[in-house]
């Protein structure tokens, strides 16, 4: 039905364009009539006119109907029962209303259900109908609007150009929407979360086992051994360990590798290693991660297992080691790019000065350029652990699940991300304390990756504007 | 060219020709500089004199695509043969640039810098002496004496220059290359350095690039008048103002062009 | 003397720095080059496919087909005891361990590609055919070389009896490979020698697709905005910010915004690649705007002020002027983050498209897998063959990547050059 009223619109106000825009041609050139603007811009802004709000009107419409005709549903279900209906027993005589009107319900048949399904059928009918009425009726009263407009010869291309100047606008707020959008999804499940599971248990426990909690779906008074249960389920210390753990072994990696690439590049290449070099490391960055995390985990992985038990150490085929120093291939490219631009900005009569002193060109770079670009790479490493917190591929594929509290790289340990990915990528119910923990998790993640990155930004703008 | 024969040439340059890629930017330039003296280089803006400057201690090196031709002796000895170290060079022949560069430092750092890589101080006692030393024979001692963990580039225009001097002197060379070291500062903070410059040639050779015919002729001994790559005439300063031997330089100096 | 010895050592320490560079870029391109190497030596022999080649006598009464013409006696007969009878002929066996074995070298598939040769063939009817057929995966890969023989026999996937058959099918030339078109045209299966990234590719290109038709505008609307006609308050401002942030954002949080918004509140179709493309646009915006608004920043001024001479207006300007000006800058940055977004994995798994897809799916409504999700599902498959199909989807992914950044690098060089 939507692509059917989608197509409709689009041809309706396509044709209106081309014949109004002949008309108005005609019209102008026989009458000798002044327009005041190109007649193509009254075509435009009748077609926009009669287009725009239909389409804003079916955009919302369908936006707004799954969520109210639940309400409507929810609220019938509600006068109609006697007793206190928690909302996740709503949700669920919902879903099986849902899936009786679909014809694959299983299981027992009530009468709340069946009377449900009556209603949502119902339902679904009027919001159809109405909604086609409605999308004409808009059409219909924005298109007469517009027609007047033009009858009286208003400015056709500044309106036309107000309403473009908007559409920009709303694009813009696309960006804020998003991140609201991101916030609010994350608060609203982390909400749920903490409010079954106690906040300093969360981010104090030092013990993640959430197959322990067994959350039934009625807010039934849980017992006094459940409740230990629950407390000791979700403790995300290990987690954060082993984040951050892992982000370590990476930066050991990428650090070195890339300071110096970086430094080799801006200093002392010529241009020819610059020009194949530089693009080289650069498909480091290109490469999709999970195309790394199958590297580790079936090249890196069991080359450390097979090379510990050589010397006689016992090395997990999942080890942190071999997660991390992938992670820290991947992140190479970012700390050389950013070395390499950091330096490059250094003005040269720093140089100049420390030459003319008799010092080398080592000593220089030690001492004078690399000191003076040090706000600027401490920027991009920042950058970098952001990116190494966030990464989820090659420690889900790389690292292990379990949650193990060690500084051993040899042992394998879980991150943020490869918790988010387990507890998510099963069959759960939306409702169950274990999705929450995964927001709970995210919302973590994207706090961490947000104040590093504006500490990171803050200290590369403070630099830029000491040279710049 | 003129010589004073009691005197002997600390710099000799001979037949240098200098090219930027395929543009020449040196023509066959000879001329000496005696020691103990300040030498101006004097000529309108793109004539080659900082290009020439910077041939005498080799900082055209840094520029890839510059080349050198012929030879630039110094105490007898072409800095251009193969296998000389320019850092020993660059020990002997200082610098100080037309814009001040202090390192983002603290003052008593930049000052500490040249010895330290030079390994000339023992010691921190020693180290302390050479960088007021260095403030004193650079006349900044008094205004920095209390303030030498800021950073130089706190300093003020004419006090950075200054500070740029001390850190040219504090490596103790033999000879010290100033390109238009006043350019970028007021007149109050000039005649400060030209009177620096004054007391130091008692202890070093000083060459001076300058577009400020006022000034070669009150800092300098002799002068060197360049023009479009080539130098026109070379001479006791006195001379070269009074009475050059050359119409371009009488032109140049009494302002008809430049 | 002491300052010659320390210039000496002060050569050394420069000689050092310059090696530690050089170290670093060396590591650093090696990694490069082992990684490519390593998949591209495993990932070669999923190209091809082994067969066995069977005699097949298409006997009418075995088949039960008494007329030919009719369609639902040659839809319905029965190919998979034919094929099997025909195929334990092949090597003398003495028990049913043994019979069962034979039959375990081919492929579950036979009795559909015996089908789907004689559809195409009904002319022979009550002839013998030699007929290749889709070894097992453990026949295909022993043949590739892959498993090792000399270990003992319970630690192997191949018994000592089926070894002695393969040597001497070998023997009998009765062993081919083929270019294995499966890889492309089938879509996930249990079965490695049968499983294909044809249904991941499509859910690529529907979901790349979803994302430029909604990321590509209105990044470029918002960009416009912000450098042309944002006045300069404190909305202004925040939206940068909000941009600048969202660029660095961990994707796996647009996961849980897909996840959260879009399938729970909005309640799309869960493992659609309209429902993919749609969180990818969310993560490609930023990073499509920020390369734009670059572009915009580095148009000249004189082209607006001549523009604005000749009497236009600030829109006819942008429009006309300005944005194709940009473009160049604008068409590459916009092909790189559909080559980031193209291997991004963790958004698509939290949004389901990591279902055990078989179908091929025809349109963005379809559940479907992507390629980076397929490289995930198989490489946790403990099947050997898995490994090689796993490695080829990457050399595809790696391919389509390559692509589409010379094509960025292309559009920016050729469109430049036009407009200077």
């Amino acid at each position: 039905m939507n692509l059917v009223l989608l197509i409709f619109i689009l041809l309706f106000s396509l044709s209106l364009f081309f014949f109004s825009k002949s008309r108005i041609g005609y019209f102008s050139n026989s009458k000798q009539f002044k327009l005041k603007a190109l007649p193509k811009y009254y075509a435009y802004y009748l077609s926009l006119w009669c287009a725009l709000p239909a389409f804003l009107v079916l955009v919302s419409w369908n936006i707004l109907e799954p969520t109210i005709v639940k309400n409507l549903i929810f609220s019938k279900i509600i006068s109609n029962s006697s007793n206190e209906v928690s909302r996740d027993e709503l949700n669920l005589i919902f879903q099986k209303i849902k899936a009786y009107y679909a014809g694959n319900f299983t299981g027992q048949l009530s009468e709340v259900i069946k009377s449900g399904a009556d209603q949502y059928k119902r339902l679904l009918s009027v919001a159809a109908s109405s909604k086609v009425v409605i999308f004409f009726v808009t059409i219909v009263i924005f298109t007469s609007i517009a027609l007047k407009n033009v009858a009286n010869n208003v400015h056709a291309r500044e309106g036309v150009e107000k309403i473009i100047r908007i559409l920009l606008f709303a694009s813009s707020v696309a960006a804020i929407l998003t991140t609201a959008g991101i916030v609010f999804s994350l608060l609203f499940e982390s909400i749920k979360f903490f409010s079954t599971i106690n906040f300093f248990d969360f981010i104090f426990g030092t013990s993640w086992s959430p197959q322990k909690a067994f959350v039934s779906d009625t807010s039934a008074k849980l017992s006094a051994s459940e409740i230990k249960e629950l407390s000791e389920a979700f403790g995300a210390i290990p987690l954060f360990a082993g984040t951050a753990f892992i982000a370590l072994i990476a930066m050991c990696v990428a650090v070195p590798i890339g300071l110096f690439s970086g430094i080799y590049f801006a200093e002392y290449a010529s241009t020819n290693v610059r020009k194949f070099g530089k693009p080289l490391i650069e498909i480091l960055a290109g490469v999709p991660t999970v195309v790394y995390g199958f590297f580790a985990a079936l090249t890196v992985g069991p080359f450390f297992r097979v090379l510990g038990e050589s010397f006689g150490f016992e090395v997990s085929s999942e080890s942190a080691l071999a997660a991390g120093l992938v992670m820290g291939v991947m992140i190479i490219p970012f700390i050389s790019s950013l070395t390499d631009d950091v330096i490059n900005s250094v003005p040269q009569s720093l140089r100049d000065g420390s030459y003319a002193v008799g010092a080398t060109k080592s000593e220089t770079i030690k001492k004078v350029v690399f000191p003076a670009a040090l706000p600027g790479i401490v920027g991009s490493i920042l950058l970098a652990v952001s990116r190494a917190i966030g990464e989820t591929m090659i420690v889900v594929m790389a690292a292990g699940l379990a949650a193990n509290l060690t500084i051993n790289p040899l042992e394998s340990t879980t991150t943020v991300t490869t918790q988010i990915v387990m507890i998510l990528v099963g069959d759960q119910e939306f409702t169950s304390a274990k999705t929450q923990a995964a927001f709970a998790l995210g919302l973590t993640l994207f706090a961490a990756t947000l104040v590093l990155n504006f500490i990171a930004l803050r200290v590369v703008k403070k630099y830029r504007e000491q040279y710049e | 060219m003129e010589l004073k024969s009691n005197k002997e040439p600390k710099v000799i340059s001979k037949n240098v020709n200098v090219f930027y890629g395929h543009k020449q930017a040196l023509f066959d330039v000879n001329l000496e500089i005696f020691k103990n003296e300040v030498t101006a280089l004097i000529g309108p803006s793109g004539c080659g004199k900082s290009t020439f400057l910077r041939c005498i201690n080799r900082m055209n090196d840094v520029i890839e695509i510059c080349k050198i031709d012929g030879e630039v002796e110094i105490d007898g000895f072409n800095i251009y043969n193969k296998g000389v170290d320019v850092v020993r060079l660059r020990e002997k022949v200082g610098m100080v640039f037309q814009k001040p560069n202090p390192f983002p430092k603290s003052i008593y750092d930049n000052i500490a810098y040249g010895p330290s890589i030079h390994g000339i101080a023992k010691n921190k006692v020693e180290m302390d002496e050479i960088v007021e030393t260095s403030l004193i024979r650079a006349a900044l001692w008094n205004e920095v004496k209390d303030r030498l963990d800021e950073p130089g580039t706190g300093l003020s225009g004419g006090q950075q220059q200054r500070l740029c001097i001390a850190r040219a002197i504090s490596i103790n060379p033999e000879i010290i290359l100033m390109d238009e070291p006043c350019s970028a500062l007021d007149p109050i903070a000039t005649a400060k350095i030209e009177e620096l410059i004054d007391s130091l040639k008692t202890s070093f050779t000083i060459v001076i690039v300058t577009h400020s015919m006022s000034q070669a002729a009150r800092v300098s001994q002799r002068t060197g008048f360049f023009h479009l790559g080539k130098l026109i005439e070379m001479g006791d300063t006195e001379k070269i103002f009074k009475n050059p031997n050359n119409t371009m330089t009488q032109d140049y100096i009494t302002g008809r062009f430049g | 003397m002491n300052k010659e010895q320390r210039r000496k050592k002060r050569y050394q320490a420069e000689k050092r720095f310059q090696a530690y560079g050089i170290v670093a870029i060396s590591l650093a391109l090696f990694f490069v080059g082992l990684l490519v190497f390593k998949v591209f030596s495993d990932g070669r022999s999923a190209f091809s496919r082994t067969m066995i080649k069977v005699p097949i006598t298409f006997d009418a009464d075995k088949l039960g087909i008494t007329n030919i013409n009719d369609k639902d006696e040659v839809e319905n007969a029965d190919y998979f005891t034919l094929v099997y009878e025909q195929f334990i002929k092949s090597y003398p066996y003495s028990n049913d361990k043994e019979e069962k074995q034979i039959i375990k070298l081919l492929s579950p598939d036979y009795e559909f590609e015996a089908k789907n040769y004689f559809l195409k063939n009904k002319d022979k009817l009550g002839k013998t055919v030699s007929l290749l057929l889709t070894a097992s995966d453990d026949f295909d890969q022993l043949h590739k070389g892959n498993f090792p023989r000399n270990i003992p026999e319970e630690r192997r996937r191949l018994s000592n009896y089926q070894l002695g058959i393969y040597d001497q099918f070998l023997k009998e030339g009765k062993i081919e490979k083929i270019f294995n078109n499966y890889l492309f045209s089938k879509g996930d299966s249990r079965d490695p020698e049968l499983a294909g990234f044809g249904g991941a590719i499509l859910g690529s290109f529907f979901s790349i697709l979803v994302c430029l038709l909604i990321s590509f505008p209105i990044a470029l609307a918002a960009a416009v905005y912000l450098e042309e006609f944002a006045p300069k308050n404190k909305l202004t401002d925040l939206i940068e910010i909000n941009i600048n942030n969202l660029a660095a954002v961990p994707s796996i949080v647009f996961g849980l915004l897909g996840l959260g918004v879009l399938l729970n509140v909005f309640e799309l179709p869960r493992s659609t690649a309209l429902v993919g493309g749609i969180t990818l646009a969310l993560m490609t915006l930023p990073r499509i705007i920020i390369p734009a608004r670059a572009s915009l920043k580095a148009v000249p001024p004189s082209i607006r002020e001549g523009a604005l001479a000749v009497g236009a207006s600030r829109v006819q300007t942008v429009f006309h002027h300005v944005v194709p000006h940009a473009m160049p800058g604008t068409l590459s940055g916009t092909i790189i983050g559909l080559a980031q977004a193209l291997g991004e994995t963790a958004p698509l798994l939290l949004i389901g498209m990591v279902a055990f897809v078989v179908e091929i799916p025809g349109s963005p409504l379809d559940p479907s897998a992507s390629l980076p999700v397929q490289v995930y599902l198989w490489s946790e498959s403990a099947e050997r063959g898995f490994v090689e199909k796993t490695s080829a989807t990457i050399m595809m992914l790696l391919g389509f990547l390559i692509v589409m950044n010379s094509l960025a690098v292309y559009a920016r060089q050729k469109f430049e050059r036009k407009w200077n």
